[in-house]
C-alpha cells in the first residue's frame, strides 16, 4: 500500500494527463535528491534508472557538490549583508538627537578649549556646521574657557550643527576627517501643514580616513563556517608620483691645449 | 486584512507592517541581487540602495501581500540601474572630490584587471589554502551561473537562501510552486553542463600548451 503521508505534493511536471504520477522525470528526480525531498517510490525509480545508466550517480554527486558551492556563496553574501543593514527603518523612525554626537563630542571638547566657534570649509567638502559669533571681515570670535562653568554646560549650549562642525574641524586638524559630502541622500519628505516647506529625513555623509592593520575578506572553512581570510585592499592606492629626478651634474670640459 | 497604516497614520515613523515586511523578506534580497547584478557591482552597495528605496517608496505599497513582488521588482531595477551606470561610477565622483584621482591603477597592489578594467584583489598565500580553494570553486560556479537565463538563475540562487522553500520563491516571483521547482531542476542541470564545458575547455587549453611545449627542442635559446 502506498504511503501517501511520506510523499511530497505532486507537481505539474510529474503528473500525467491521466492523473497518474510520472516518476520518469530524471532531471526532477535528481533535483529532488539534491534537496533531500525524494520519496521512497521516487528513490526506487531513480535506482531503477541508474541500473541502466550508472553515470546518474556521478551526476547526482556533482549536482550535490554544485549546490553546496552555490549555497555557500549565497549564504556568505547574505550573512555579510545581514550584519550591516539590520535596523534601517528603525533609525528612520527615530528623530535626530544630540545623543549620537555626545561620545565623540565630549572627547573633542575635552581635548581642546571649550569653544563653540565653527567655520565653514573653503573646499568642495563643507564642515557641516553653522557660522557662529562671526566678527568683522569674516573673523570668528572664540568663547573662552571661562564662558562655561563645566563641560556639560558647554555641550548643552551647543546645537547639533555646532557640535558637528567642531567634529569636522577637529578631524581636519588631525587629518582624520576630509569633510562633509555636499549631496544629502533624502530618505523621506512630507509637506508641512502650513504649506511653507517640507519635513525631510536625510542622510549626511562624512568622508573620513583611518589606518587599519590589515584587510580581510570572509571565506568559508572546511566546516562551512565563516572564516577571515587576509586579502589585499579592494581600492588601490593612488600611485605615488615619482620624485623629480636629480639633474645630472655639469661636466667640466678641459680647455683645449695649445695646438 | 486591515492595513495597519490606516490605524496609525503617524508621519514621523514608518508603518510597522513595512518594518516587519522588510525584516521578513530582506534575507533573500542579496541572493536576488547576486542573480541580476553586473559582475563588478558590490552586493552590499546595492542592498543599501534597495533599503533606501524601501524607505522612500515603501508607503506606495498598499497591500502587504504585494510587498514580496514589489521588493523583487525594486531590487532588480536597482541592479539594472547599476549596470547602466558602469563600474566604479559612484566612487569616481568621491575620488575626484578628494583629489585622489579617478583612474584605477592595478600597479599598486596584488591584483588582476578584468574586462571592465576593475581591480580584483587576490588572496595572499596563507595557511587557509583549502578555504581559498573552496571559495574559488564557489566563485567559479557563480561566474558560470551568470551565463544562465534569468528564468533559471534567479530561482536557483533564491533556492540557495537558507530556509527558502519553492512556495516562498513562487510568492516572490509570482509563479506556481511547480514551475519554480522545474526551473530550479533545469537550472541545476544547465549549470552542470556549463561546468563540464568549462572544464573541458581548460583541459583542451592545457593539452594544447603541453603540445606546444613538447615541440620545443631541448637546448634551444
Amino acid at each position: 500500500m502506498t504511503d501517501f503521508a511520506n510523499q511530497p505534493m505532486p507537481t505539474a511536471a510529474d503528473v500525467r494527463p491521466d492523473g497518474t504520477r510520472d516518476e520518469g522525470n530524471t532531471e526532477l528526480l535528481l533535483s529532488r535528491a539534491v534537496d533531500g525531498t525524494l520519496s521512497d517510490a521516487q528513490w526506487a525509480s531513480l535506482e531503477a534508472k541508474a541500473q541502466h545508466d550508472p553515470a546518474l550517480w556521478r551526476e547526482l554527486c556533482l549536482l550535490h557538490r554544485d549546490d553546496l558551492a552555490v549555497r555557500a556563496r549565497v549564504q556568505q553574501t547574505t550573512e555579510l549583508t545581514a550584519t550591516q543593514h539590520p535596523r534601517v527603518l528603525a533609525s528612520h523612525a527615530e528623530p535626530s538627537s544630540t545623543r549620537a554626537w555626545m561620545g565623540w563630542a565630549a572627547a573633542a571638547v575635552l581635548g581642546l578649549v571649550a569653544a563653540i566657534s565653527v567655520s565653514q570649509g573653503g573646499g568642495p567638502l563643507g564642515s557641516g556646521g553653522a557660522m557662529l559669533n562671526q566678527g568683522p571681515a569674516g573673523s570668528t570670535q572664540t568663547a573662552g574657557l571661562g564662558s562655561f562653568l563645566n563641560l556639560d554646560e558647554a555641550l548643552n549650549a551647543a546645537t547639533p550643527q555646532q557640535l558637528l562642525g567642531r567634529y569636522v574641524q577637529s578631524g581636519r586638524e588631525q587629518g582624520s576627517v576630509f569633510g562633509v559630502m555636499p549631496e544629502r541622500v533624502v530618505l523621506h519628505s512630507t509637506p508641512l501643514e502650513d504649506g511653507k516647506g517640507y519635513e525631510v529625513y536625510f542622510v549626511r555623509q562624512i568622508v573620513e580616513r583611518a589606518h587599519v592593520p590589515a584587510f580581510y575578506r570572509l571565506g568559508i572553512d572546511e566546516l562551512g563556517n565563516a572564516a577571515q581570510v587576509p586579502t589585499s585592499p579592494t581600492v588601490p592606492a593612488t600611485p605615488a608620483r615619482p620624485a623629480n629626478p636629480p639633474r645630472p651634474p655639469r661636466t667640466q670640459h678641459a680647455a683645449p691645449g695649445p695646438a | 486584512m486591515d492595513h495597519p497604516s490606516a490605524k496609525n497614520p503617524s508621519p514621523h515613523s514608518p508603518d510597522s507592517w513595512l518594518q516587519e515586511s522588510w525584516e521578513r523578506h530582506r534575507a533573500w534580497v542579496p541572493a536576488l541581487l547576486l542573480a541580476h547584478k553586473p559582475r563588478w557591482a558590490d552586493v552590499d552597495d546595492l542592498l543599501q540602495e534597495v533599503a533606501l528605496q524601501v524607505l522612500r517608496k515603501g508607503h506606495e505599497v498598499r497591500d502587504p501581500q504585494a510587498f514580496p513582488g514589489w521588493l523583487r521588482t525594486l531590487a532588480i531595477n536597482v541592479a539594472r540601474v547599476a549596470a547602466r551606470k558602469g563600474p566604479q561610477a559612484g566612487w569616481r565622483g568621491i575620488r575626484a572630490v578628494l583629489g585622489l584621482g579617478t583612474s584605477l591603477s592595478a600597479g599598486s597592489g596584488a591584483g588582476t584587471a578584468d574586462q571592465h578594467d576593475t581591480w580584483q584583489p587576490q588572496a595572499r598565500e596563507t595557511a587557509h589554502d583549502h578555504v581559498a580553494a573552496t571559495c574559488e570553486h564557489a566563485q567559479r560556479i557563480l561566474h558560470l551561473a551568470s551565463e544562465l537565463d534569468d528564468d533559471y538563475r534567479e530561482p536557483l540562487l533564491l533556492k540557495a537562501v537558507h530556509g527558502m522553500s519553492y512556495r516562498e520563491i513562487g510568492t516572490v516571483m509570482g509563479l506556481p510552486e511547480s514551475t519554480i521547482e522545474t526551473r530550479v531542476a533545469r537550472g541545476r542541470k544547465k549549470l552542470r553542463e556549463l561546468l563540464e564545458r568549462d572544464e573541458a575547455a581548460k583541459k583542451n587549453a592545457s593539452r594544447a600548451t603541453e603540445a606546444r611545449v613538447a615541440r620545443i627542442p631541448l637546448g634551444s635559446t
